[in-house]
C-alpha cells in the first residue's frame, strides 16, 4: 500500500471517477428506495391538513379523506373544470400564472348532508412559505375552521401557527360579512378588538401573522365567483 | 484500552467540541429548543462523525493528498443525505421541523475537524472510536441547552418519535399561579447565553481549561 503513488494526476482522476460512482449510484438507489415511503408521507401530511380544517378528530385520515372529499379545480370565473383531481394541483405553481390561466383547487367536505368548502391557500411568513387550509361553512360567509404549515417559520414563534391555540381561533369566525366584504382580520399580538372576525397575532412573529394576514386575504377572494354561483343555486 | 477510552471519554468533558474547541455552534443555536429537536440532531450527528471518521480512516492512505479535502466532503455529504432522506422517510414531523439543520450538518466544523485532525492520521478503531465521542460529546450539550429552553420557554418536555408533549407547567397548574414562560427561551439567542454559561462552568470546574498564559 506505501508504495502506491497518490499524487499523480492520473491517479487523482481515476481515484475521483471512481469515488463519484460509487457514492452517486449508493444515493441514487437510496433516494428511489425511499421515494415511495416519502410521498405517502407527504400525502398523509397534506391529506391530515385538508381535514383538520374541519376540525376533523379521526385516526384513518386516508381513508376519511377518501370517503369524503370530493376535490375539483375551477377556473379564475368561478366555473368548474371538470376531469381535474384538486389534489393534484400544486397551488404554488398555480399563483404564478397569470390570473386567467389559473386552476384553483377546491376540496369539498361533506358530512351528513352538510358541506364544508375547503379552499388551499398559500403565502410567505418570515424566512418562507406558509400554507393552509381554510374551511367554509355552507353559508359561504363564515369558516369552520382552518390549518397551517410552514417551511421554516421559528420554532416556538413564527411556527405556532401550526399549533391549536392559534388555529382554534379561526373556528366560527366571520370572513365575509352580510355586505359580503372581506373582513377577516389578523392583528398584531394583543391589539384585536375581538370581534366575530377578529384573529389575535402571535406573540413575538408579527412578520409571520403579517403573512398570514395577506395570505388568506390573497388566496380566499379568487374563490369568490364560485362561491356566488354556489348561492344562486 | 484505556487509550481508546480516553478517546471516547475526552470529548465530552475537557476536549468538548462545543465548549472547548467551540466548533458546530451555528446548529447548537438553532435547533435547541426542545429536547426532541437535541436528541435527534446529536444522533444524526454522532451517526455522521463516527461513520465518516471510519470511512475515511479505512481509506486514508488511498486519497490523493491535493483533493483529501473534497474527499471528506463528499464522504459526509454522503452520509448526511442518507439521513436526511430516512428521516423524510421514517421521521416525517421531525424532519420537517429540523428542516435545512440536517443538511447543514454536512458544514459542522466538528466532523470536517476530526477527519482532517484524526481520521486521516488513525486507524479505523480508534478513529470510530473518536467519531462517536465528539458526536456525544456534541450532543451532550445540545441535550442540556435543549432541555433548559424547553423546560423555561414551553414549560414541557418532549420526546422524538412520541407526539405527546408532557406539559408539565400545565399539569402542576403553575400557570394559575400566575407563571409565565421565558420567552426569551424560545428564541435562539438564549443558546447564545446558555452555551456561554456553560463554558464559564466548565472551565470553573476544569482549570486545566483556563489559558494562563
Amino acid at each position: 500500500m506505501s508504495k502506491l503513488n497518490t499524487n499523480t494526476n492520473g491517479y487523482t482522476i481515476l481515484f475521483l471517477v471512481i469515488m463519484v460512482i460509487i457514492v452517486g449510484g449508493a444515493l441514487a438507489t437510496v433516494s428511489s428506495l425511499a421515494k415511495p415511503i416519502i410521498d405517502k408521507n407527504i400525502e398523509l401530511d397534506t391529506k391530515t391538513k385538508i381535514l383538520k380544517s374541519v376540525q376533523y378528530s379521526g385516526t384513518d385520515v386516508l381513508a376519511d379523506y377518501n370517503a369524503k372529499i370530493e376535490a375539483i379545480a375551477i377556473d379564475s370565473a368561478g366555473n368548474i373544470i371538470e376531469g381535474v383531481d384538486g389534489y393534484d394541483l400544486v397551488v404554488k405553481k398555480e399563483y404564478k400564472k397569470p390570473v386567467s390561466e389559473r386552476s384553483y383547487p377546491l376540496f369539498i367536505y361533506s358530512d351528513g348532508g352538510k358541506k364544508n368548502y375547503i379552499v388551499p391557500l398559500i403565502g410567505l411568513g418570515l424566512w418562507d412559505e406558509v400554507n393552509g387550509f381554510a374551511a367554509f361553512n355552507d353559508d359561504l360567509k363564515t369558516l369552520k375552521g382552518a390549518a397551517f404549515d410552514h417551511v421554516a417559520e421559528t420554532p416556538g414563534l413564527g411556527a405556532e401557527i401550526t399549533k391549536a391555540p392559534f388555529r382554534d381561533q379561526f373556528n366560527d369566525i366571520i370572513v365575509y360579512n352580510k355586505k359580503g366584504e372581506y373582513v377577516l382580520n389578523i392583528w398584531k399580538q394583543g391589539k384585536s378588538p375581538g370581534g366575530d372576525s377578529d384573529v389575535d397575532g402571535l406573540a413575538g412573529a408579527t412578520l409571520t401573522t403579517d403573512g398570514m394576514q395577506d395570505m388568506m386575504k390573497k388566496c380566499i377572494p379568487n374563490y369568490q365567483y364560485y362561491f356566488k354561483s354556489l348561492k344562486k343555486k | 484500552m484505556s487509550e481508546n477510552k480516553k478517546l471516547l471519554v475526552d470529548p465530552l468533558s475537557t476536549n468538548n467540541p462545543i465548549t472547548v474547541q467551540v466548533l458546530g455552534v451555528c446548529s447548537a443555536l438553532a435547533v435547541t429548543s426542545t429536547v426532541a429537536n437535541s436528541l435527534v440532531m446529536g444522533l444524526a450527528v454522532i451517526f455522521v462523525t463516527a461513520l465518516s471518521n471510519l470511512t475515511i480512516s479505512l481509506i486514508r492512505n488511498l486519497i490523493p493528498g491535493r483533493i483529501r479535502m473534497i474527499v471528506q466532503l463528499v464522504v459526509i455529504a454522503f452520509l448526511v443525505t442518507l439521513v436526511s432522506i430516512s428521516l423524510k422517510a421514517f421521521a416525517y414531523d421531525l424532519s420537517k421541523e429540523l428542516s435545512v439543520f440536517v443538511g447543514l450538518i454536512i458544514t459542522n466544523c466538528i466532523v470536517m475537524g476530526r477527519l482532517e485532525a484524526f481520521a486521516m492520521a488513525n486507524k479505523p478503531v480508534p478513529a470510530l472510536l473518536d467519531g462517536i465521542g465528539n458526536g456525544l460529546g456534541y450532543a451532550v450539550i445540545l441535550l442540556i441547552v435543549g432541555f433548559i429552553r424547553e423546560v423555561f420557554g414551553a414549560g414541557t418536555l418532549s420526546l422524538p418519535f412520541v407526539s405527546q408533549k408532557w406539559e408539565f407547567a400545565k399539569q402542576l397548574g403553575l400557570y394559575d399561579m400566575g407563571y409565565q414562560n421565558n420567552g426569551l427561551m424560545v428564541l435562539p439567542i438564549a443558546s447564545i447565553f446558555l452555551i456561554g454559561l456553560l463554558v464559564w462552568i466548565h472551565r470553573a470546574r476544569n482549570t486545566e481549561l483556563v489559558d494562563i498564559s
